[in-house]
């Protein structure tokens, strides 16, 4: 657990403590950091350079404000960060997925019985800005207006593109959910 | 954007369900980030605080340079001086003369004695004044003086010229002997006179043209001498110094020892003139208070300083061993004392050694270790199923057919069941601890000392290496092993430890030998102070220091 001592241990810039905070942040971090970046090794860069913010400015931290909340934010836009200078490289990524068909309406049913890290992959098949822009909204939590400011888009674009990754999201698991039954019935 | 359906919600919480599980080769990665160059920027402030007190001492060493008597020309009180003058006498006979200061204290009056066999040169020239004589056929003497600021006094005379090249002269007599001239002059100036610039011309009148400069505080010495009459007396018109306004109480205030005394121009021969007087120089009141009156001069260079204090230390735990620890450290407060004795080289620096006897203490929070064990017991059992059975107990045949006759018997079936047994046992191996260590050592530094004095106040840095050599040790460790403790006894450490030591001073000084000072202070261990190579224990400390300093008085000679 975090507590004080690792705290103030971080802001001696003690390895130890250092150590002990990564441990303790490392679950969320990397649950954010994959959620945004397709290939693990880069998740995990993306997820030291976000650390890297963190320790660099733990003293300055309030102390009313907690600690992984805080975290999580500079991890956040650690990310962004990342996905900015990388646009032009993530706007290829999904491009080859079609979303064409509407979702059905066992969808949602389907999706409670999948595996987490399945459908941590089937995110993966959303394009790059969609994903981004899906992950600060459903998952993260953030506003349309704060995400436009965040990526310098509008918030109508905001919007479709989380429509769009929804649209995404519910054809590739229809097809998952499609192949599983098909994959069941020829036994 | 609405979420239809709760898709995002579901997402938001398939999402959450995913664990990850600690790669230590991401952790790798990251230690190589954080070792990179130029990011670490822990302990600054240590260095800015020895930058402030570096660029403080050296502000207000240079600052006092600037007015110390010593080291420039322009100290109104006047200080240790290298004099030299030259006197040339045109008609024939050259005298040069020389003349030695008195120093800032002024137990040496400086005389200027002009030998025309003996050449002088001095050290600093400017220009300073002139006097010419215009009568042919009698001595001629003309005086210079050089420095940066001048003044000049200007005089005619009709008899010679004399020139005088004085350097840095805080002298309180001056006096000049020409060779062959019957006529001579005295001078006196009020103020201990650094550049003088006369000339005395002409036997029967003098005009002097002199530089009576004395300091920054300058003065324009103008005065007329009167003809030179055979008893050698030069009146000075206007005053007839070389200030124009020479207050004699002025001279009476200030005592020959402050090098103030009167400069004298005495001719050699068998006549003198005398009476011109330069002006003293106005006192810096600001100058005048930065220093120190002269029973608080420093003249014996050793010094010794009583020392005690307290000091808020710690130690630190790092390596193999130190890793298996869930403990920390918290700061301890303890006292330290100790006598230095170091010898002055020059009016800033000094070097010496001491013994300090000091303690490194620090509280040691090492958190319970347990250990749980699971247990799995597996157990057999029999569970009876009552049930009915059929037997077949006979056949008979009807019409050809043959049917088996059966009965329904009760029978018990026990089937053997298996069952495992959970158990799990927590063993404490490591109770909690707060354990208060404290390591005693006796430390001997060598120390480098640099300060200045103001007025009565010393600034100053001292410090440098320390040798620490144990002395006690009470407390506890945690084992190794990673179960129970061990006592600091049972721990081995160096006998002998490497150290060192910083502080900043400022000291009051009481009377010439007694000084109270205050000191902030660090003091830490350079290297392991134990003899595990896995475990290494640093300590370290910051406090505060008063000191009494006494000043090892000179024995006075007979």
């Amino acid at each position: 657990m975090i507590n004080d001592h690792i705290i103030a241990g971080c802001v001696r810039q003690e390895p130890k403590a250092q150590y002990e905070l990564y441990r303790a942040l490392y679950p969320m971090m990397m649950a954010i950091c994959t959620r945004y970046e397709r290939d693990r090794q880069e998740a995990a860069a993306t997820m030291n350079q976000g650390f890297l913010k963190i320790l660099d400015n733990i003293g300055t931290r309030r102390k009313e404000v907690p600690v992984e909340p805080w975290a999580r934010r500079i991890m956040i836009n650690t990310v962004i960060d990342a996905h900015r200078r990388n646009k032009e490289r993530k706007a290829m990524e999904g491009a080859d997925i079609d979303d064409h068909a509407e979702g059905t309406s066992g969808i949602n049913d389907y999706l409670k019985d999948m595996e987490a890290e399945a459908f941590a992959e089937l995110l993966h098949r959303v394009p790059a800005m969609s994903r981004t822009v899906f992950n600060l909204y459903a998952i993260d939590g953030f506003s349309h207006a704060e995400i436009a400011g965040m990526l310098g888009l509008s918030e109508g674009t905001t919007k479709w593109h989380v429509s769009h990754a929804r649209t995404v999201l519910r054809n590739a698991i229809a097809a998952e959910a499609m192949a599983r039954t098909e994959k069941t019935v020829s036994r | 954007m609405k979420d239809q359906n709760g898709f995002d919600e579901l997402a938001r919480q398939k999402l959450a369900e995913r664990d990850f599980t600690f790669d230590p080769s991401h952790w790798t990665a990251m230690e190589g980030l954080l070792a990179r160059p130029g990011r670490k920027r822990g302990a600054w402030w240590p260095w800015l605080a020895a930058g402030v007190l570096l660029v403080g001492g050296a502000t207000i060493w240079i600052t006092a340079r600037e007015h110390d008597p010593a080291a420039s020309v322009t100290n109104p009180g006047g200080g240790p001086r290298a004099i030299a003058g030259e006197v040339k006498g045109v008609n024939g006979s050259a005298a040069i003369t020389e003349m030695e200061n008195a120093s800032y204290g002024n137990d040496h009056p400086g005389t200027m004695n002009a030998d025309p066999a003996v050449p002088v040169t001095g050290e600093t020239r400017a220009t300073a004044g002139t006097m010419r004589g215009e009568t042919s056929g009698e001595p001629r003497m003309r005086t210079e003086a050089t420095r940066t600021r001048k003044e000049h006094g200007t005089g005619t005379s009709d008899r010679g010229t004399v020139t005088m090249q004085v350097n840095k002269i805080p002298v309180s007599s001056i006096s000049v002997r020409q060779g062959e001239d019957p006529h001579a002059a005295n001078v006196r100036t009020g103020e201990a006179t650094n550049d003088v610039s006369s000339t005395m011309t002409g036997p029967g009148a003098a005009a002097v043209a002199g530089d009576g400069a004395s300091d920054e505080r300058s003065n324009l010495a103008t005065g007329a001498v009167d003809p030179v009459r055979s008893d050698a007396s030069a009146a000075p018109a206007g005053g007839g110094t070389h200030g124009e306004e020479q207050p004699d109480s002025v001279l009476q205030h200030q005592p020959p020892s402050a090098g103030t005394g009167p400069v004298v121009v005495a001719g050699s021969g068998d006549s003198a003139s005398t009476g011109a007087t330069a002006a003293p120089a106005p006192v810096d009141p600001v100058a005048a208070a930065l220093v120190p009156p002269a029973w608080l001069a420093i003249t014996a260079p050793y010094e010794l300083t009583l020392l005690g204090g307290a000091f808020s230390t710690t130690g630190r735990y790092t390596g193999v061993d130190a890793e298996s620890w869930p403990a920390r450290t918290e700061r301890q407060w303890t006292t330290d004392f100790g006598l230095e004795a170091v010898r002055n080289f020059g009016r800033h620096f000094a070097v010496g050694t001491g013994v300090h006897f000091s303690s490194y203490k620090e509280r040691l929070i090492t958190d319970e270790v347990s250990r749980t064990e699971q247990q799995l017991s597996t157990s057999y059992f029999w569970v009876a199923h009552d049930t009915m059975v059929t037997i077949v107990v006979g056949d008979t045949a009807i019409n050809g057919a043959t049917y088996h006759m059966t009965q329904l018997v009760p029978m018990t079936i026990n089937e053997l069941g298996v069952d495992t047994d959970t158990a799990y046992q927590t063993m404490v191996i490591r109770q909690r601890r707060s354990a208060l260590n404290t390591v005693s050592y006796v430390e001997l530094p060598l120390l480098l000392d640099a300060h200045t004095a103001r007025g009565r106040w010393v600034f100053g840095l001292r410090g440098g290496p320390s040798v620490g050599l144990l002395t006690g040790r009470s407390g506890s460790l945690p084992d190794n092993s990673g179960e129970g403790y061990h006592t600091l006894n049972e721990v081995a450490f160096r006998e002998l430890t490497v150290g060192w030591t910083a502080r900043a001073y400022v000291r009051y000084r009481l009377s010439a030998g007694w000084s109270v000072g205050v000191e902030p202070t660090m003091r830490g261990q350079l290297f392991n102070s134990l003899r595990n190579a896995d475990l290494d224990r640093r300590a370290s400390a910051m406090g505060m220091m008063l000191s009494l300093s006494y000043r090892i008085q000179p024995t006075p000679q007979p």
